[in-house]
């Protein structure tokens, strides 16, 4: 259910984010006009509507907050329970909404580096979560 | 002072049903809302030229009500901000009354989601850069800024706590309120966790209910049976929809809207009697608190210490007992107004702030993601 409902939404804005996943990149956009990057995927620059172009993240950045989710309300996640929802600052600038894994929530301080982690499939995708570097 | 201050007052204000309402539909409460409103005010149905509504309980929400309640409005607006989307109705039906479009609005709203068991936040679109890591929805967003709050200033869980409780307090002393008796700050923390550091009573209540306002012209206040309550500032905006779209996940829009409506009322924050904030959950109001400036950033865990917000402390707060313990029917912004108007009108018994003279009431909506904030006062 979670799955179809979230791979229904892809669209022009995301595909190309999609299919990177299949090859473990994690596609970002850059902004030539302004000079900035920006995350989620969108047609225009979010800073100044100029064109962008799609760029692969070097996939590192610094734990910005993070929840250990105890209690869900959607059984997608009921097995899961409990697991880190996590807000990652990318070295690049963006922040991303993920899961952090490989890491033991008493080890888990914010201002931590971590780097993308692609293990985790989805659908014929990979899902774009981070662990402790 | 903004010359739109003081153009427009509230006259009529009134809660539905609250609570578990059965089988009532939103409709129904928000028609018994709007009659009790109206009847208080003293002005008949026809006489409303204005409507404004908001919430999930339609897809055209004013065209729903105004039809269910046989009102042909000449100005209609269903400006959907999620929880402050009231407080944002107020800023345009000032507007609209100070440009001379109407003299008399009326403000709706209703929800049956406890009775229907309408899970939060399912009439969002799915978002696909979120929906697949399972952050609970709203509560783990908040989870987020707070664990944030935590980590750069020291805030704890037991000054969290500390706002649930005193809400409790103030739910002990209003008849209508839904969560009632004793509760410490140790229950809050021995409540279960749900996304940490928020625990489950760290959350608002899902309760069904509706509310209505009536806001008219000065030309009109004079006709009506209650003391006009004047608008004397609002202001709006909002920072983003998504959590992960939030510039600074301990710093709202609140901020903004405060400011400006601070300034359209010519106050300051020491300048106000009694105050309401959204407490969708405990850290909403510690932030709202430091961005509307009633303290400094990263003192509002220290502000709310030695129940300071509660009845008989020095800042009384979210007088009803709040969307923690009176009601959360979905979208709280409008009962909000309705306390704050009551307690400036001195009809609030045992939780009366004596002598209050002004109000701030300030709506939140999503995910910390909207904020607006309204400044009232009487005669
Ligand atoms: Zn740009």
């Amino acid at each position: 259910m979670l799955v179809e409902d979230v791979l229904n939404t892809i669209d022009s804005d995301t595909r190309p984010f999609w299919e990177a996943t299949k090859r473990r990149e994690l596609l970002i956009q850059y902004c030539p006009t302004c000079n900035t990057h920006q995350f989620y995927p969108r047609i225009v620059c979010k800073n100044c509507l100029s064109d962008v172009e799609w760029t692969t993240s070097k996939g590192k950045g610094t734990l910005y907050s993070f929840s250990e989710v105890q209690k869900v309300f959607n059984p997608d996640f009921k097995e899961k329970v409990p697991f880190i929802v996590a807000m990652v600052e990318l070295d690049e600038g963006p922040r991303m909404l993920t899961n952090l894994v490989g890491a033991e929530i008493e080890d888990v301080k914010i201002g931590m580096k971590v780097q993308v982690d692609f293990s985790e499939s989805f659908g014929e995708y990979n899902l774009v979560q981070f662990r402790p570097v | 002072m903004s010359k739109l201050s003081r153009q427009a007052a509230i006259v009529g204000v009134a809660e539905s049903e609250l609570g578990k309402v059965g089988d009532k539909n939103p409709l129904q409460l928000q028609a018994m809302a709007a009659r009790a409103a109206l009847r208080e005010a003293g002005i008949e149905k026809q006489e409303v030229e204005a409507i404004f509504s908001a919430g999930p309980y339609a897809y055209l929400q004013t065209m729903t009500i105004a039809e269910y309640l046989g009102i042909t409005p000449k100005y209609s607006d269903s400006t959907s901000l999620g929880g402050s989307s009231f407080e944002a109705h107020i800023e345009h039906a000032v507007a609209g009354i100070y440009a001379g479009l109407f003299d008399v609005a009326l403000i709706t709203y209703g929800s049956n989601q406890r009775s229907k068991r309408v899970r939060p936040g399912s009439s969002i679109a799915v978002n696909p850069f979120e929906a697949p890591y399972g952050m609970p929805f709203p509560v783990g967003g908040y989870a987020l800024a707070a664990q944030r709050h935590m980590e750069l200033y020291g805030t704890k869980p037991e000054q969290l706590a500390e706002v649930a409780v005193a809400a409790r307090k103030w739910a002990n002393l209003n008849p209508k309120a839904y969560a009632k008796g004793e509760l410490a700050v140790e229950d809050v923390l021995n409540s279960p966790l749900i996304s940490s550091p928020l625990h489950a009573l760290d959350c608002c209540l899902v309760t069904d209910g509706g509310g209505a306002i009536v806001i008219v012209s000065d030309r009109k206040a004079k006709e009506c049976r209650t003391k006009p309550i004047w608008v004397l500032g609002t202001g709006e905006t909002h920072t983003h929809l998504n959590i992960s779209e939030m510039p600074d996940l301990t710093i709202t829009g609140a901020r903004e809207s405060g400011e400006r409506a601070f300034a359209m009322a010519g106050l300051r924050p020491d300048e106000i009697d009694v105050v309401q904030v959204y407490d969708s959950f405990t850290i909403t109001v510690i932030l709202q608190l430091e961005d509307l400036g009633f303290c400094e950033k990263g003192e509002g865990g220290r502000f709310v210490e030695n129940q300071r917000i509660a009845p008989g402390g020095t800042f009384p707060l979210n007088t009803s007992g709040g969307g923690l313990s009176y009601c959360h029917p979905g979208l709280f912004g409008i009962f909000l107004l309705i306390e704050g108007v009551r307690q400036l009108r001195g009809e609030c018994g045992e939780r009366q702030v004596k002598n209050a003279r002004t109000a701030l009431c300030n709506g939140m909506g999503g995910v910390l993601s909207s904020s607006c904030t309204v400044i009232l006062g009487r005669d």
